[in-house]
């Protein structure tokens, strides 16, 4: 026995209108909920700093709440006979419905009067108008529920960011005014960065920086309002990088090894090729000088062309082949152009490096500001910086860019507290000791006692002379940071070491950097 | 029979008896229920009422043999079902023949039922229940339909026996004639105190009878209506899970397994009436009180403060969820 079309018909009818009506009740469930949480947020959040927004708690609750409305509502899921007890019960059908129902599931046994009854209920299917039984409205609760939105929404702009005394909250206020002071001292520094190395990218971004910074003290900020928008402009600067990354890429100097293209992006390390260009070419135009010293030009103009892979790119190289060439064809005023333009080729180089090198700094700074503020700790070390050493590899970005963050701490913060700590030689806490303490000199200390009070009385200091002894490190260097020698590029292009002995640091460092 | 005649005949049916009782619709229609049902009826009203006439125009409307037993305390169960009598032929040889008693009818009125000692009371148990009475080891059959009709005083309850559960148990509804109002009262003066008493007619033989019987148990009931009908009797007790407040504090024992069956059976009349094929909630709540009033057994708590077993049988119904889960 089948149900008949009219009384399916009634049924799928009523069980779309109920479905909707049960969607609104979800909906307004939800969004009474997130709400109710968004404006607990704000009340606690003037006590303990939140890593959540009340705002975001409010539109994702509505969002979620919209979503499983509109779900319901898409989705009747009621059975059939669900259906047909609430129709019966409210279009007062006397159970036709349900009786029908349950004949044509089998749920009852037939009986000489079961067709009887599937007609009677067609008959009063048909007859029955369920618009008005079946309305579908918002519930009685929907008029608070908007009122407890209104509020949520007024509470999260207007208390927002409040905090009470002494509590977390308003440490954590201080804290980001703080980050807002020191980043605006980076403002500064980039902008002098910017200023004389003339670097556009690092002048747009020490003007987002100090803006940022300026926010950030501003009173009222909250936790994650001061995350997300470091890290918006952390990836902001971050994007930039990179597009000046990829501008760079094809032109930069690269070796013929397997160290990876980010050594070999150092402003610092294309100024003296820049220096000897510049010389060079100042000489190019002395035409007595051409005249007189046209050797000797020609040989520094060949070994420069004929420099190592990681000094010059290959397209200013060739510029300065060619540069030599035409010199040496006599054409010293056709050598002297190319070579200038070889020379602008790498200023624009150097300036493209800066300005990569200045907005990387100034993202892991930032970076370093989000940490603080996430931490609740200025300076302080989490336990994702434990266990580095062993997580150094080039290929390792995170690992490195930590490692970077180490090396490169600025001077005014405290130095991460490490897991050996203490201030005497040899007592710390390291489970493990590394060996008795060793003589650092040829000669016998001097063991005396000095009496008194702390900070009050004389300063007694004693000198003990003798040659430093001559033992092996002791500490075996297994695995070299790239960080380490990149590090080690620049210091040995500021310190304007010669070219020959800068060759054999290179090689020494390339050595170590290969070693397992 | 189909369900079209079945309501025409229960209509003619009413309408006549209409003829001669006055007002009373409600009363009338609940006698008819259980004589279709194929139940008895206890009436319980003052003298007066009108209860022995409803009864005797009811047996006039149907083409069935009808039989009035007035109880009295010296009432013998002999005096109803009938006894062996020595008998002597044409020869002189005697033998024992069985003389019918008035129960062998197919209307039968025990009027005042509760005078009777519980003895004779009981005379009625194997008659009302299983149609049949057994006279010295012999069995006779009744002849359907059977329909008892008591009727009892609830004032004067001296020199009375209160009928025993059992015997309760055995009606299918328990009726309380009503007092009638003034309109009704006037038109029992003009009908009766005139010249001519209103005479009526036979509309509904016997097998006409059986076969609404027949086809009241046809009638489809939902799964979720007999799950309520079985919460509300387990309502009534007071020791069940989900026993009423009222059930709960003031009854000794609820209504028995044969409660659910009347009140069902009953609401399966009561939906033909109406012009359905199906049992509503609104036939279970409308024959609600005249299926259990008589099948709740107060307690002494209840006895002493003057419990109405109506009041009970009321927050039964009210108490009893429709649906056992809230959709």
């Amino acid at each position: 026995m089948t149900l008949p079309p009219e009384v399916l018909a009634l049924l799928r009818r009523v069980a779309r209108a109920l479905a909707w009506t049960q969607a609104l009740v979800w909906g307004t469930r939800g969004v009474g909920a997130a709400a109710g949480a968004s404006l607990l947020l704000v009340a606690v959040g003037t006590i303990l700093p939140l890593p959540i927004s009340p705002l975001l708690v409010l539109g994702a609750g509505l969002t979620a709440a919209g979503a499983a409305a509109l779900l319901r509502g898409v989705v009747p899921a009621r059975s059939l006979l669900v259906v047909a007890h609430v129709a019966d019960a409210r279009l007062g059908l006397a159970e036709r419905l349900s009786t029908a129902v349950d004949l044509a599931a089998g749920r009852i046994q037939k009986t000489a009067l079961a067709q009887a009854v599937m007609a009677d209920a067609t008959r009063r299917a048909g007859a029955v108008v369920p618009g008005a039984a079946f309305r579908i409205r918002p519930p009685v609760s929907a008029r608070w529920t908007a009122l407890t939105v209104v509020a949520a929404l007024l509470a999260s702009l207007s208390v927002g960011g409040l905090t009470l005394p002494a509590t977390p909250a308003r440490q954590k206020a201080a804290q980001i005014r703080s980050e807002g002071r020191r980043l605006e001292q980076v403002a500064r520094r980039l902008e002098q960065v910017a200023r004389t190395e003339r670097v556009p990218e690092a002048r747009r971004a020490a003007q987002q920086v100090r803006q940022l910074a300026r926010d950030l003290q501003r009173p009222r900020v909250d936790r994650v309002s001061a995350e997300s928008r470091l890290a918006a402009l952390e990836r902001q600067l971050e994007g930039t990088r990179q597009q000046l990354s990829e501008r760079i890429g094809p032109a930069s100097p690269r070796p013929r090894s397997d160290l990876p293209d980010a050594l070999f992006r150092s402003p610092a390390m294309l100024d003296q090729p820049i220096r000897q260009l510049r010389e060079l070419a100042a000489r190019l135009a002395d035409s007595q000088g051409v005249q007189g010293e046209r050797r000797d030009l020609l040989q520094q103009l060949s070994s420069l062309s004929q420099a190592g892979e990681g000094q010059m790119p290959a397209a200013v190289r060739g510029k300065v082949e060619e540069a030599r060439r035409q010199v040496e064809a006599g054409n010293a005023a056709a050598g002297r152009e190319t070579l200038t333009q070889a020379l602008q080729d790498l200023e624009a180089l150097r300036a493209m490096m800066a300005d990569e090198q200045a907005l990387s700094e100034t993202a892991r700074e930032l970076q370093r500001s989000a940490q603080r503020i996430a931490r609740g700790a200025p300076g302080g070390s989490g336990p994702e910086e434990e266990g580095l050493e062993g997580d150094n590899s080039p290929a390792s970005a995170p690992g490195r860019q930590r490692l970077i963050d180490r090396e490169e701490d600025s001077p005014g913060a405290l130095p991460p507290k490490g897991p050996h700590e203490g201030s005497t030689p040899g007592q710390g806490r390291a489970p493990e000791k590394l060996g008795a303490q060793t003589p650092r000199l040829e000669a016998s200390g001097e063991r005396s006692r000095v009496r008194g009070q702390e900070a009050r009385g004389g300063l007694q200091t004693s000198e003990i002379l003798g040659p430093g002894r001559r033992q092996p490190a002791r500490t075996r260097v297994v695995k070299l940071s790239p960080a380490v020698v990149r590090r080690a590029d620049e210091h040995m292009a500021r310190a304007r070491i010669p070219a020959d002995l800068r060759s054999l640091v290179r090689r020494y460092f390339e050595q170590l950097a290969r070693r397992p | 029979m189909e369900p079209h005649a079945f309501r025409q005949t229960f209509a003619r049916l009413r309408s006549e008896i209409q003829k001669v009782i006055v007002g009373h619709e409600a009363l009338l229609d609940e006698v008819l229920i259980a004589l279709v049902a194929g139940g008895h009826v206890l009436l319980e009203g003052v003298p007066g009422l009108g209860k022995t006439l409803l009864v005797k125009t009811l047996a006039a409307t149907l083409d069935l043999r009808y039989s009035r037993i007035q109880f009295t305390p010296d009432l013998m169960p002999a005096d109803i079902i009938g006894t062996n009598v020595v008998m002597q032929d044409e020869t002189g040889r005697r033998f024992f023949e069985f003389q019918r008693g008035p129960i062998f009818s197919q209307i039968v009125l025990a009027d005042e039922i509760n005078r009777a000692t519980p003895k004779t009371q009981s005379a009625l148990l194997e008659a009302m229940q299983e149609h049949s009475v057994t006279v010295a080891g012999t069995h006779y059959q009744l002849q359907e339909p059977f329909f008892v009709l008591a009727t009892q005083n609830p004032i004067e309850m001296e020199g009375t026996y209160p009928l025993p559960e059992a015997q309760v148990d055995r009606f299918l509804f328990k009726l309380r004639v009503p007092f009638p109002p003034l309109a009704d009262l006037v038109t029992i003066m003009d009908r009766t105190t005139g010249p001519e008493a209103p005479a009526v007619e036979v509309v509904t033989p016997g097998p006409i009878v059986l076969a609404m019987q027949a086809l009241a148990r046809e009638v489809a009931v939902a799964a979720h209506v007999k799950e309520y009908v079985a919460r509300l009797i387990g309502a009534t007790h007071p020791e069940g899970e989900r026993a009423a407040s009222m059930a709960r504090r003031f009854v000794r024992y609820g209504a028995s397994p044969r409660g659910a069956q009347a009140l069902l059976l009953a609401a399966k009349v009561r939906a033909l009436v109406a012009g359905r094929a199906n049992v509503s909630f609104e036939d279970l709540h409308a024959l609600g009180l005249p299926a259990l009033r008589h099948r709740v057994i107060l307690n002494f708590e209840g006895e002493a403060e003057g419990v109405d077993p109506d009041d009970v049988v009321r927050n039964v119904l009210e108490e009893t969820p429709e649906l056992a889960a809230r959709v």
